[in-house]
């Protein structure tokens, strides 16, 4: 450990650290702001960077430390968040020319939460405009897309683009994306990192500029799943002024996370209806790559199917997201659909054109797959599917572009809001990480976290970092 | 996406009126183009059996306990 450096390190590395006053805040702090200082410009990760008061933070975090006022494992960790978390005091663009002056005057509950768990903020992440889009990057919005680091040509996944880069690059130790149809899980995909999506309504989305209302859901990207799951102990819980916040206990994630799977019954979704072809074979071989050490570690492995093809998930969930975009932003599409960028405007004026009967309609088949998908999650302790069938796309090429976002996993996941998480699952021959995703019943992300983890451990895919 | 659009130009510039919005030529080309795809995909969406399927809740009064069942 003592040859990888410090914005190399995980977050239960550097809180053990840190606990140990072997390494003070400050140094970590100031150890990321110099490797963003050193690749930012290339990777496009941030739209905004707050040294001065993350230099602050860290100053009193060392303080209160040193007088024996620790808070616990994110106790001077860096982080970020997507720029469609509110933050008093500091620009919040969602990378759109609508808000280019915004400052909230308070914070997204998730914010509130990790400053409070005293882990400090770097600053605000790319992203799509409002985190959204019709899954092309056109190049027309006010700040410059972030790039994969693993190959700075290519795309991170979207729309919680910064996020991935951030994480995969080292210029953030954790950042915290939203998945509306799967903008937690594609860049973690693409970007080779653990993305969580959790149960809906388990993370408030008090304070995060909304894209889709019944089905948003806030979640971390992390180079761990144990740094996930520290992270989401710290942001989960009741929040009165989130109408669709669970009023649920959230456990302790770490108690059980080194458990195994040993007697747990994986199900396996091998074939999701896509088309032919629709899956590379390096991300197929990283499925059945899961499968098999999840078998060697002891689970039963079982074959199921979901209940409906993943188009007709994805035709429900499209027509709500469309159609629910539209009303969030409908003063804005009327009076300055100019200024906004092709891929919103695409989807908007998709909005536009839905009718409200297909909305219900969406709404109402989407109740009897949610449920179906349930009855299959419980009939299992996990399921483990694909999520982005293909490694990153470039930017050069538009259609495998918006293919990356339309034809992968996710969407079934955000219309019953059962929790998921992407993890990476190895690379292919140039280097791209793939990944599967994992699957759990309502508000049991521990066993997610569980089964992840022991995969994680039984194979070597985090042994390797981007070269930047 | 359907070669032809289900929607015609003039079908736009009526919906637009009729919604209130001003889009530039290339936009209202965007937006026809886009109609075939959002027509089908809500026509592809099967509709209830039964009359009494309601949608997936969106709206909970504040004392619902819906959420509170063990995983």
């Amino acid at each position: 450990m003592s040859s990888t450096p410090l914005f190399h390190l995980t977050v239960s590395q550097a809180s053990r650290m840190i606990q140990r006053r072997e390494l003070s805040p400050v140094e970590l702090v100031d150890a990321f702001l110099d490797r963003i200082s050193a690749v930012d410009d290339k990777v496009r990760s941030y739209l905004l960077i707050t040294a001065d008061r993350a230099r602050a933070q860290a100053l009193q975090a060392q303080r209160d430390i040193a007088a024996g006022r620790y808070l616990g494992p994110l106790h001077g960790i860096p982080y970020a968040v997507k720029d469609n978390y509110y933050t008093r005091g500091l620009r919040t663009t969602a990378a759109s020319r609508l808000l280019l002056d915004f400052v909230p005057d308070h914070d997204a509950t998730a914010v509130r939460k990790l400053d409070a768990a005293g882990a400090i903020m770097l600053g605000k992440l790319n992203t799509w405009e409002y985190g959204t889009g019709n899954g092309g990057v056109y190049f027309d919005l006010p700040f410059e897309p972030a790039r994969n680091p693993w190959d700075l040509s290519r795309f991170t996944g979207g729309s919680s683009t910064g996020a991935g880069a951030a994480v995969a690059a080292g210029t953030a130790m954790i950042a915290l994306g939203s998945d509306t149809t799967g903008s937690v899980r594609l860049p973690a995909a693409a970007c080779g990192l653990q993305g969580m999506k959790p149960t809906y309504g388990r993370v408030s989305r008090h304070g995060i500029l909304p894209n889709c209302y019944t089905m948003d859901t806030p979640g971390p990207l992390t180079w761990t799943v144990e740094d996930s799951a520290i992270v989401l102990g710290v942001i989960a819980g009741r929040d009165s002024r989130d109408p669709a916040s669970a009023d649920r206990a959230v456990p302790d994630y770490l108690d059980g996370l080194n458990d195994g799977v040993a007697g747990m019954t994986v199900g396996v979704v091998r074939d999701v209806g896509a088309p032919p072809g629709a899956m590379d074979d390096a991300n197929a071989a990283g499925l059945e790559n899961m499968v098999e050490v999840l078998r060697g570690a002891g689970a039963r492995i079982v074959d199921v199917v979901l209940p409906a093809p993943i188009a007709e998930y994805r035709n429900v969930t499209s027509v709500i997201n469309w159609t629910e975009s539209l009303s969030i932003h409908e003063e804005d599409f009327v009076h300055r659909a100019s200024d906004m960028g092709y891929a919103l405007r695409d989807k908007l004026m998709s909005g536009a054109m839905t009718r409200a009967v297909d909305y219900v309609a969406a709404q109402r088949r989407r109740r009897e797959l949610a449920d179906a998908t349930d009855a299959l999650v419980r009939s299992v302790d996990v399921l483990i599917a694909p999520c982005a069938f293909r490694v990153a796309p470039a930017f050069a090429d538009d259609a495998a572009m918006r293919a990356y976002t339309r034809e992968n996993a996710c969407p079934p996941f955000n219309a019953s809001g059962h929790p998921a998480m992407t993890v990476c699952t190895g690379y292919d021959a140039a280097g791209l990480p793939t990944n599967a995703q994992i699957v759990g019943r309502r508000f049991d992300e521990a066993r997610v976290f569980q089964v992840a983890r022991a995969y994680e451990q039984a194979t070597p895919w985090r042994d390797r970092r981007p070269l930047l | 996406m359907t070669a032809k659009p289900l929607w015609t130009a003039a079908d736009i510039q009526a919906h637009c009126d009729r919604y209130g919005l001003r889009l530039p030529e290339p936009l209202m080309r965007r937006m026809q183009e886009l109609s075939s795809n959002v027509t089908l995909t809500g026509m592809a969406i099967p509709r209830m059996p039964r009359k009494d399927r309601e949608p997936a809740f969106i709206f909970n009064l504040p004392v619902a306990s819906l959420n509170r069942e063990e995983p």
